[in-house]
């Protein structure tokens, strides 16, 4: 698995789509976290505070993280290697469980520049440092946890395709559909009363508004680490499909 | 026929996985705990609170007026009713919705925003004039930062900022004390829909109190706040009913009899609050407004002294002289013009308590104030509720009251006393004025007639004391009409905090679940530096633009290097 997991990783820093896709992130979040005037901008915000960034980065990483996962087991299947990877004296889970924690230090690694936010407004924060570090490494937990629902996702995409553009957009519809459908279809009149909260209970957004704030709270935990396994369950059994 | 095994097996197997995703959900929801990692416990909601939610059994909907467009730190106002709001949800079995409504936008035209804006008024939100700078065009805009909660049948205002003071006045210390508050000004909006029972207050009359005219803008304030408001004559009256939550003495001017005495005696031992507003000294700015510039303050002889003693406190015989003074206009000496001096004898007090009922309150206006001592009682615990400033004095009885002393007031260093008391909460289990001190036979009849039995020791009961009536006392004009309680007539552009004070006082005393501890949560303001920010915007633009791209590329580039060296290396 180790192996597995070295291959992944060196596959992707080796190709320039990776690159672009990490930069895109960083570039347009920090457009929209720091320059361009309206909701989103911290310094017209006026607070030490990155609630704006936690709250615009699930929509940067719907794209970014479907864009790492794509080529995943697309791209084998599509060349053939697949095959190969199977053959090998490694398990389905064991496919499945390296290519997710390549993923994740992926996204890890994405994210690793922007701790450079949190300094820039402990730098301005008045006094300088004044800032609740608690509450953003909350925030942090809940973007890592979310982010990992989202791979998880974009695994199954791609474990269900060979096409890497079909993945791509199959991954980014299932993580919106995750991620905000649940919401939409609470708000329909139909659900008013008790069944509109449940309904959002199922959605990420949800659980990932909690963390958030800087809540953390077991039912979250349990909803984003038992997400996760289903869908890479989901992904595993898709791979097993093709011995079907 | 055995690929088809496998794959039921495999399908299986991934039915299995998510009936346990169902199945730990489920199970999580029952047993959880919640960490708040915010570094003050800004999402820990207080335990009564959470007592309170937990009793709700159907759905509570809010609709909050706190929308549109809006300056930063009212958006800061909103997002933390919406953190709170969630926060509560976690608590509740049944649930909280909310929607927040933008008035301007649902009204099809001004009038009709005109209209919506007036039944919100009367249904007592207040609404905010904002003054909004945008290219050199100052215009005027309302906000309404409140919201109406509906339970069942029943509905109430909720109130997130307190009433505007000043029209200029900087929102964020506002709406940051605001944002402190706010867990307690919700849960009292949900006690007011939980409790169908109102609270039973009663001013009791009878010894020359303020009349019901004088302190109409509190009466109102209660009524407003879910409560009952009537006047009791205390002579005329057998006793105050135990069924009342809470007894108003406000600036009694006459000597009480035993028998009223008695009568409140009673009413505390059998469980009653009391909020005393009492003052000794016979001191009132009527006796200057016939033209005399002095007069001398005395003793009303209220005969109350043993029964206040006996619960705990002690207004002296004195008046407060602050340095921290409300002005009057006076003629300078010799002068034509009018200036405005402070008087020391119209304290304005900064509340620095940290108990829930003067927590976060703005200035309270005080006129003609005795200091407090307290009584060392077994049983009782006092909390000082309000204090003069750290410099300030008292003088004792007979006290020449002069409005030259705004003009000539004491030397500095005569204000050497720091922060004398001027309310106090006593809490704990009283003890009668009269215990073997009535005789058998009156018992008796007491008995007979009322149906009650003399009791000597109190259950756990609370009372306020407050060394100064005008306190609670609203502005009357000549015509019959009063002003708003806080307006100072010499400055009506600043409202004072009496009124939050005063309902604050009527909360803690009459509240079952003791939500009013949520009163006492700090809320951190985190600021940006604004002129670090206006000198040093674009540096820390480009900072946080260029700064992780070029590590990236970076990261690139060592990369592909060492790639290429271990490559060539291999060939």
């Amino acid at each position: 698995m180790k192996s597995l997991l070295i291959k992944e990783l060196n596959q992707f820093f080796s190709s320039l789509t990776g690159y672009i896709a990490i930069l895109v992130f960083l570039v347009v979040t920090a457009l929209f976290i720091f320059v361009f005037p309206g909701n989103l901008n911290v310094f017209d915000f006026g607070f030490a505070d990155l609630t704006p960034f936690f709250e615009f980065a699930p929509l940067v990483l719907l794209f970014l993280i479907p864009a790492i996962t794509m080529r995943s087991f697309a791209e084998e299947r599509n060349t053939g290697t697949l095959e190969l990877l199977v053959t090998k004296p490694i398990s389905d889970w064991g496919i499945v469980g390296g290519k997710y924690v390549a993923s994740l230090i992926l996204l890890l690694f994405s994210l690793l520049p922007t701790v450079l936010y949190v300094y820039t407004i402990s730098r301005l924060a008045d006094p300088v440092g004044a800032i609740d570090t608690g509450s953003i490494i909350g925030s942090y937990i809940g973007l890592l946890l979310l982010g990992s629902v989202f791979l998880s996702i974009g695994l199954l995409a791609s474990a269900l395709t060979s096409n890497q553009i079909v993945a791509f957009i199959l991954g980014l519809f299932l993580c919106f559909m995750a991620f905000y459908a649940f919401d939409f279809v609470s708000r329909i009149a139909a659900f008013e009363g008790d069944l509109d909260y449940y309904i959002r209970q199922i959605g990420v957004n949800e659980h990932y508004q909690s963390i958030s704030r800087g809540v953390l709270d077991t039912r979250d935990l349990i909803y984003f680490l038992t997400v996760n396994g289903l869908f890479l369950a989901a992904a595993k059994t898709a791979l097993e499909s093709r011995k079907w | 026929m055995a690929n088809r095994t496998y794959k039921q097996t495999s399908l299986l197997q991934l039915g299995l996985i998510a009936a346990l995703v169902v199945l730990l959900n489920i199970v999580g929801g029952y047993a959880f705990k919640r960490f708040d990692l915010t570094s003050e416990g800004r999402y820990t909601i207080t335990e009564p609170t959470r007592d309170l939610l937990r009793d709700l059994d159907d759905i509570v909907y809010l609709e909050i007026y706190l929308a549109g467009e809006m300056p930063a730190d009212y958006r800061r106002m909103q997002v933390a009713i919406t953190d709170l709001l969630e926060e509560f949800n976690a608590y509740t079995s049944v649930n909280i919705e909310w929607d927040f409504k933008d008035v301007f936008e649902m009204a099809e035209n001004p009038q009709q925003a005109e209209q919506f804006l007036e039944e919100l008024t009367e249904k007592g939100i207040y609404t905010r004039q904002i003054a909004e700078q945008r290219l050199d065009e100052l215009s005027q805009k309302i906000l309404i930062p409140g919201a109406i909660a509906f339970y069942k049948n029943r509905e109430v205002a909720v109130n997130f900022l307190p009433q505007q003071k000043e029209l200029n006045e900087d929102p964020s210390a506002v709406i940051n004390s605001s944002i402190s508050t706010l867990e307690y000004n919700l849960a009292n909006a949900i006690q007011r829909l939980l409790v169908v029972e109102p609270k039973q207050v009663v001013f009791v009359q009878g010894h020359q109190e303020l009349n019901p005219l004088e302190v109409q803008d509190f009466a109102q304030t209660l009524v407003e706040n879910a409560y009952e408001v009537d006047f009791i004559d205390l002579p005329r009256s057998v006793g105050i009913d135990p069924t009342v939550d809470l007894a108003v003495i406000a600036k009694p001017r006459q000597t009480w009899s035993e028998a009223d005495k008695f009568k409140i005696d009673q009413f505390v031992m059998n469980g009653g609050s009391v909020l005393w507003l009492v003052e000794s000294l016979s001191a009132d700015l009527d006796s200057l407004l016939t033209g005399k510039t002095s007069f001398v303050a005395i003793n009303y002889d209220l005969n109350l002294e043993d029964q206040l003693f006996q619960y705990g406190a002690r207004v002296n015989s004195d008046l407060v002289l602050d340095r921290e003074a409300n002005a009057i206009p006076l003629f300078s000496q010799g002068g034509a013009n009018r200036n405005f001096y402070p008087w020391p004898f119209y304290p304005v007090v900064f509340p620095e308590s940290s108990h829930p009922i003067a927590k976060h309150l703005d200035p309270i206006m005080v006129r003609f104030a005795s200091s407090i001592d307290t009584i060392e009682v077994p049983d009782v615990k006092k909390t000082i509720l309000l204090t003069s400033s750290p410099q300030a004095t008292a003088w004792k009885v007979p006290v020449l009251v002069r409005l030259e002393t705004a003009t000539n007031p004491p030397l500095p260093e005569q204000f050497n006393q720091a922060d004398i008391p001027l309310a106090v909460l006593l809490e704990g289990e009283f003890r009668s004025l009269y215990t073997n001190r009535i005789p058998e036979d009156f018992l008796r009849v007491y008995q007979d007639s009322l149906g009650m039995a003399f009791k000597a020791r109190s259950s756990f009961s609370r009372q306020v004391v407050i060394s100064d009536g005008d306190l609670i006392r609203n502005p009357v004009s000549r015509d019959g009409r009063y002003a708003e309680l806080g307006t100072y007539r010499f400055n009506r552009s600043f409202l004072f905090a009496n009124k939050d004070f005063l309902l604050n006082c009527a909360d803690y005393l009459t509240d079952n679940y003791g939500i009013i501890e949520a009163r006492t949560k700090d809320f951190k303001i985190r600021p940006l530096d604004r002129e670090r920010l206006r000198e040093d915007r674009w540096r820390w633009q480009a900072f946080n633009i260029v700064v992780p791209a070029v590590v990236l590329l970076l990261f690139a580039g060592v990369y592909h290097f060492i790639r290429k060296k271990k490559y060539e290396g291999k060939v």
